[in-house]
């Protein structure tokens, strides 16, 4: 392995874990990311540790092929969704699992969202952002239901869990994560004025007309 | 949450709850300015939401009707969790009755943002839709009224979120980075639960799950003996 290719992947996951905060994406410790950095490994996020927090040497380098890895921190319990993702895509450079708001709608809903534009088809590889079926966090069902959710798109939803967004690199997987939120936003608004039959979607709206058909029953 | 201006920044100990000093006003003052400043800047909090924390036996709490995100020395109350509360003030109220009854509280936040609010209204209890509310609210938000104190006492036992009828969401946790965290968790809850309705309704975690999910969470960051 390539001590400078390893060192950069885990600045650059720090860095990324911080811009992931600082878009809104995830809080805390939730969500998780990885850069693969070989065609044997891959370098991710650890478990339970904030964004805040994390430093270069926390970063865990994974063998892509048995999920062994060195050292005493733990990585993402997400990990074996990131590996299989890296078999299945050999052009995936990065990936982010995010608990961003809108996605995060439409995945407890459990719906697959249309990709309307094409311009955002072709930034998803896709007309349809499919939502994997539900598995427990950390479970071989959610990692092969989500695995078959992307397929060879760049995104899916995650039942009750929030989305995983790929990209040939950091820049492109934070891309992707951004236009799959526009997406769902735009699915949510589409889908209450659907069944409303009101002009606009916006927070204040939603909340009105939320609080008028179920506030006094 | 980088926004979070620690306890041991200002105090030099570890955590709200640490017995170890009690503030000053001017040391309080500067410990709730740092977080609620910034929260209600990033949206996390509203203007005239209600921030307490513990400190030793005192709790210290934003006056009702300050303005959180510029707050000054008359806009605190303090009080002591073993006295007997003098205020005519409802939610300062409940606060000493929660500091009182569970030693693992260190700090409440009532919350007036915008999903909170609307489900709080409507009186409905909010599911665990998505895995971080399980695990970090609790496994549902109950809408309780404000007068019921002994539900109030009773559902934060096992939960650190619930909606008050008509004024939003109270969160109840360990730290005041807790607490502002389960506020924006409780958010999403709502945002979840309210949006969802539109397309067809969100299906929720099971209890069984949510139980183990809320277990896992609190025993992987030693957040309680459970």
């Amino acid at each position: 392995m390539n001590k400078n290719l390893i060192s950069a992947a885990q600045r650059d996951i720090c860095a990324a874990g911080l811009r992931l905060v600082k878009e809104g994406l995830v809080a805390r410790t939730w969500g998780n990311i990885s850069i693969r950095i070989d065609e044997q490994t891959m370098a991710i996020t650890p478990s339970g540790v904030k964004y805040e927090d994390v430093r270069p040497e926390h970063i865990v380098i994974i063998n892509l092929k048995d999920g062994s890895y060195d050292g005493d921190v733990k990585p993402s319990g997400e990990r074996k969704l990131h590996m299989e993702i890296y078999k299945k895509q050999p052009g995936a450079g990065a990936i982010i699992h995010t608990h961003q708001l809108n996605a995060s709608v439409c995945s407890a809903a459990r719906k697959d969202v249309p990709v309307v534009s094409a311009a955002d088809r072709k930034i998803l590889s896709t007309e349809i952002v499919r939502c994997g079926a539900y598995g427990l966090p950390g479970t071989g069902k959610l990692t092969s239901e989500t695995v078959k959710a992307v397929g060879s798109s760049r995104c899916a939803l995650m039942a009750n869990h929030g989305a995983v967004c790929i990209g040939k690199d950091i820049d492109e997987a934070f891309a992707v994560s951004r236009v799959l939120e526009k997406v769902c936003e735009e699915f949510i608004g589409k889908c209450f004025m659907d069944a409303t039959g009101l002009k606009n979607a916006d927070d204040k709206t939603i909340c009105g007309h939320y609080g008028m058909q179920y506030g006094k029953r | 949450m980088q926004m979070i201006k620690q306890y041991a920044d200002i105090t030099g100990c570890s955590t709200e709850r640490d017995r170890g000093l009690n503030m000053d006003i001017k040391q309080a003052l500067l410990f709730l300015t740092e977080n609620c400043k910034p929260a209600v800047a990033s949206g996390v909090l509203t203007a005239d939401d209600r921030v307490s924390f513990r400190d030793g036996d005192n709790v210290w709490i934003t006056r009702n009707g300050a303005d959180i995100s510029s707050l000054t020395e008359s806009d605190l109350i303090t009080f002591d969790v073993k006295g007997k509360f003098s205020y005519s003030d409802r939610i300062a109220e409940i606060h000493c009755v929660l500091y009182a009854k569970h030693k693992r509280l260190g700090a409440i936040v009532n919350s007036r943002t915008q999903y909170s609010l609307s489900v709080s209204r409507t009186g409905e209890t909010v599911r665990p839709y998505v895995d971080d509310i399980a695990q970090i609210a609790g496994i549902d938000i109950k809408c309780i009224e404000h007068a019921d104190t002994g539900r109030i006492k009773s559902l934060i036992k096992r939960r650190s979120a619930l909606l008050l009828k008509d004024s939003g969401s109270m969160c109840a946790d360990i730290s005041l980075d807790d607490a502002l965290a389960t506020v924006m968790i409780t958010e999403k809850a709502c945002r979840i639960h309210i949006q969802s309705r539109y397309l067809g309704g969100a299906k929720p975690i099971n209890v069984i799950e949510s139980a183990l999910m809320r277990f896992i969470y609190l025993k992987k960051y030693s957040k309680i003996k459970y």
